[in-house]
């Protein structure tokens, strides 16, 4: 394990896990719910993340720099740290595909319509393997090239935008009910407990308390990032024109135009986020490959990387029969499936980590 | 004396074969070892009381005047009266009193007296003595120093390295005169014995790289070296990658100031182009004239240079992709324009690309090979006969063939030929993604490109050092090259702390000035 990673790259694997895809879908989520008030959803779901957050900090300061499933091993047994590695790999193939099928469906749908989605969606999955196969350390240095990128382009739409603003699609202000407004920021919250791949990420960080560090930067550029995505989109289309939109975010960057000459310039911002998206796959997969090499004891493979692609590109064209389902699975149950495996089985880690260390606290008392 | 190369052959298990104490013996050795062509000579005299010696060398790669001087100095020794206290040590009379050559070596073993011979020494042998002299008299011919064929500038040194090791040693020598400098001598190649010499400055250079780049040269069991891209390919971190991971230079200014920030640089005896380890994608963009005209010059040549790689290699792929796949990115008048062009092509813009782009490629590589007097016609016929006929042909569109006579000129405009070809190569995979993908396809190619180039070493420095992993002291020499005087420190990304350049007194003479007005107003 010689590779290692520093705070900003972990920040910017963490913010290209859960930025890009949930940028296609969170101005939909949100705004159907909250209309213009959209923009603060991220914002309170940002401190429902904070436990988390907080949960993370702990297990990487209690681990060491040891990986996770080494850490949960000895506090639980074999037996038990299997499960869990199996139910987290069931989670990452299941979120890689998602991811593939939802990146590959809005490239057939937006630029190649009659190249095969099959096709595309292997060199998806192929690129991303390939970004993961070299190792931890050129996954840190990708992200932080993509991230770097993307806010650099993120910042230039959002100037040459300016003129498509209407200041009044934000008003009038806080016009939702408290309720209405806990309920949106649900969405954000699910895609926020991505987060938790920073746990992963520990035995190649080059300190355990970076750890936490980089969880909560990485949740607070993404939060930033989801405000700004869906104060974009509010600003440009207006609440009542976005739902009836498929992807309201590049309809609205879609917008800018300069002069006779300088149209569809969102095409460079399109460019950076199929990038994210790239880096993205890479992370889930990295994350169940690492998962499956625990679970079934085996080594990093050629073999193995050539299955994983296969696997996850046949799962991600053949679990959903339209395109129109993944969207609904993304929208609904996704969304909940996040939560219950990054949130409370996280919790239920934690808590069973207490009480193991309070375990052994009291044998060591006793002898 | 001379330092003496240590090969990296002799120290298998092959047992040294000692000289004879018979000088006949060691004659009939040598004489069966290196036949009896014209150009051995074996001279046979006597010096100090009628003692039997011999001189041999091989005459071709023998400096006339070196030895006649010696031969002359000896036969003269030998007609004089021999001082008492040289009785019993001729060896080293003849040594001190008689040898004038400057670089001479004791030897004991016959492959190393073999091995004198075949470098151009000549070794004296001594009746009745197991040891010979041999006296550094060669002198093959060799070219004269002359501009840079491949890296010219117009401001700068015009002296370039030639094909002598010896020449190009003394180069660096004229231009680094720190007793820090370092030439490590060593001898690969079991047939060509060349003499690679590892140059570095102590205290710059990081030790463990030198360790292991030495480390790197004693692995490598060849019969020859011939020129530097040899070493390259058998000590470079990565084969399978189309981005160079050693600068290859003709210029001893680049060496010097490479040595200077703390590279390393591999001279081999045969060929004029020096390497220089370790290097980072950012090294190839630099070149020697940017540190020797205005900063703000430097920076904007830079910036081109850069966009140029980027245009060199996507260009073509975004013309496909864009005219293929992705119309509605070009205003309507120019998608007009070129629809019009496009519409008597009976290729696909692919293929159309493809053929145009191997037909640039045929016509470089002709014109690399063709005698420069011939150069001019293939010139004539690509820009004439395979351009504006195939236009008027309805073969290629006219707009096709400005984007591939852009990306050659572009192409140009990289310092480094290795990364220019590089660049070529990455362009027809990134063609043949943008014309089966679209812009989704270039995307997925330089996500790739990226991941493999961040994984790049070049002796463990990361290839895309210092823009990942980050390093933000080093970025002044980066993208913009900031003035002399801000430039402090040396560059850390080649290892070790980074040291001090110049002192901070010394800034510009405008702010040297600023600050003495403000003194004065002070005061």
């Amino acid at each position: 394990m010689n590779q290692r990673i520093s705070v900003l790259q972990a920040t910017a694997i963490i913010v290209n896990a859960v930025t890009p895809s949930a940028i296609m879908v969170i101005p939909n989520q949100v705004i159907l719910m909250v209309k213009q008030d959209g923009w603060f959803s991220p914002l309170l779901s940002f401190l429902f993340i904070l436990p988390l957050i907080y949960i993370i900090s702990g297990i990487c300061r209690r681990n060491n720099g040891k990986p996770l499933m080494e850490c949960l091993e000895s506090s639980f047994g074999k037996a038990a740290a299997t499960g869990i590695a199996l139910i987290f790999s069931a989670y990452y193939l299941i979120s890689s595909a998602s991811v593939v099928r939802q990146f590959a469906n809005f490239i057939s749908e937006q630029f190649i319509m009659t190249t095969p989605l099959a096709v595309i969606a292997l060199l998806i999955t192929f690129v991303a393997v390939y970004i993961f196969a070299q190792g931890v350390e050129v996954m840190g240095r990708v992200s932080f090239f993509v991230l770097f990128v993307s806010i650099l382009f993120l910042g230039m739409n959002i100037f040459l935008l300016w003129g498509q603003y209407d200041w009044n699609h934000f008003l009038p202000v806080f016009e939702t009910t408290p309720l209405e407004q806990l309920t949106a920021s649900v969405p954000p919250v699910g895609w926020l407990t991505d987060i938790t791949v920073v746990l992963l990420l520990m035995p190649y960080m080059k300190a355990s308390a970076y750890g936490g560090k980089a969880a909560i930067w990485g949740a607070m550029m993404a939060t930033v990032f989801y405000c700004l995505i869906i104060a974009i989109t509010l600003a440009v289309l207006g609440a009542k024109l976005v739902p009836s939109l498929t992807y309201p975010v590049f309809a609205a960057l879609g917008t800018v135009q300069i002069g006779e000459f300088v149209e569809r310039i969102d095409f460079i911002l399109i460019m950076a986020w199929m990038a994210s998206m790239f880096t993205k796959v890479s992370v889930f997969l990295f994350c169940f490959n690492q998962m499956v090499l625990y679970s079934f004891r085996l080594r990093s493979h050629n073999g193995l990387y050539v299955a994983t692609c296969l696997l996850v590109t046949a799962i991600a064209l053949y679990s959903w029969p339209r395109n129109g389902a993944v969207n609904e699975f993304v929208f609904k149950s996704l969304t909940v499936y996040k939560i219950i495996n990054n949130y409370a089985l996280f919790f239920l880690i934690w808590i069973g980590l207490l009480l193991t260390k309070r375990k052994s606290n009291a044998e060591e008392a006793v002898s | 004396m001379s330092e003496s190369p240590k090969s990296g052959n002799e120290s298998g298990s092959d047992a040294v074969k000692a000289l004879s104490n018979d000088l006949d013996a060691n004659i009939k050795w040598l004489s069966g070892e290196l036949g009896t062509e014209p150009d051995i000579v074996i001279r046979r005299f006597q010096v100090l009381r009628n003692k039997r010696a011999a001189l041999v060398y091989i005459s071709d790669i023998s400096n006339d005047a070196s030895i006649n001087t010696l031969m002359m100095s000896m036969l003269d020794e030998g007609l004089k009266p021999v001082a008492d206290e040289y009785e019993e040590e001729p060896l080293q009379a003849l040594m001190l009193r008689s040898i004038t050559v400057g670089a001479i070596r004791q030897l004991n073993s016959l492959d190393h007296v073999l091995l004198a011979i075949l470098e151009g020494c000549s070794v004296i042998l001594l009746d009745g003595f197991a040891t010979v002299i041999a006296a550094d008299t060669g002198g093959s011919e060799k070219r004269g120093v002359e501009e840079p064929s491949s890296q010219t500038v117009v401001r700068g040194p015009k002296e370039g390295f030639t094909e002598s090791v010896r020449t190009n040693t003394a180069l660096i020598r004229a231009k680094i005169k720190s007793a820090d400098l370092r030439m490590e001598y060593k001898r690969i190649g079991k047939r060509t014995q060349t003499t690679v010499v590892v140059v570095y400055i102590r205290g710059i250079a990081e030790e463990k790289t030198i360790q292991e780049v030495n480390r790197r040269l004693d692995l490598i069991d060849t019969d020859s070296i011939l020129e530097s891209g040899y070493i390259e390919e058998f000590i470079q971190d990565k084969t399978f990658t189309p981005f160079p991971l050693f600068q290859n230079t003709e210029r001893p200014d680049a060496v010097a100031a490479g040595l200077l920030e703390g590279q390393f640089a591999i001279i081999v005896d045969g060929t004029p182009f020096v390497l220089l380890a370790p290097v980072t994608f950012i090294k190839f963009f630099q070149s020697s004239e940017d540190y020797y005209q205005r900063y703000d010059i430097a920076s904007f040549l830079r910036l081109i240079r850069l966009s140029s790689f980027l245009i060199s290699m996507l260009l073509p792929s975004l013309y496909i992709a864009i005219t293929t796949f992705h119309q509605e990115m070009l205003p309507t008048s120019l998608l007009i324009s070129l629809a019009a062009q496009r519409e008597g092509v009976p290729f696909p813009a692919l293929i159309e690309a493809m053929l145009m782009e191997l037909t640039f490629e045929i016509l470089r590589e002709a014109g690399v090979r063709m005698p420069r007097i011939i150069g001019s016609a293939i010139s004539i016929v690509g820009a004439l006969v395979l351009g504006q006929s195939a236009v008027q042909a309805g073969l290629v569109s006219a707009a096709m063939v400005i984007v591939v006579s852009f990306t050659a000129i572009a192409s140009f405009v990289i310092p480094s030929v290795n990364m220019g070809s590089a660049a070529r190569l990455i362009r027809f995979a990134m063609m043949f993604l943008a014309g089966t993908f679209g812009l989704f396809g270039i995307m997925a190619g330089l996500m790739i490109i990226l991941a493999h180039m961040s994984g790049l070493r070049s002796f463990g420095v990361s290839y895309l050092t210092p823009l990942s992993p980050l390093v933000p002291g080093n970025l002044k020499d980066v993208f913009v090259r900031v003035p002399w005087w801000a430039m402090k420190k040396r560059p850390s990304m080649y290892g070790g702390e980074p040291t001090t350049r110049q002192g901070s007194g010394k800034q510009s003479a405008e702010n040297q000035g600023n600050n003495s007005q403000e003194g004065k107003r002070d005061r």
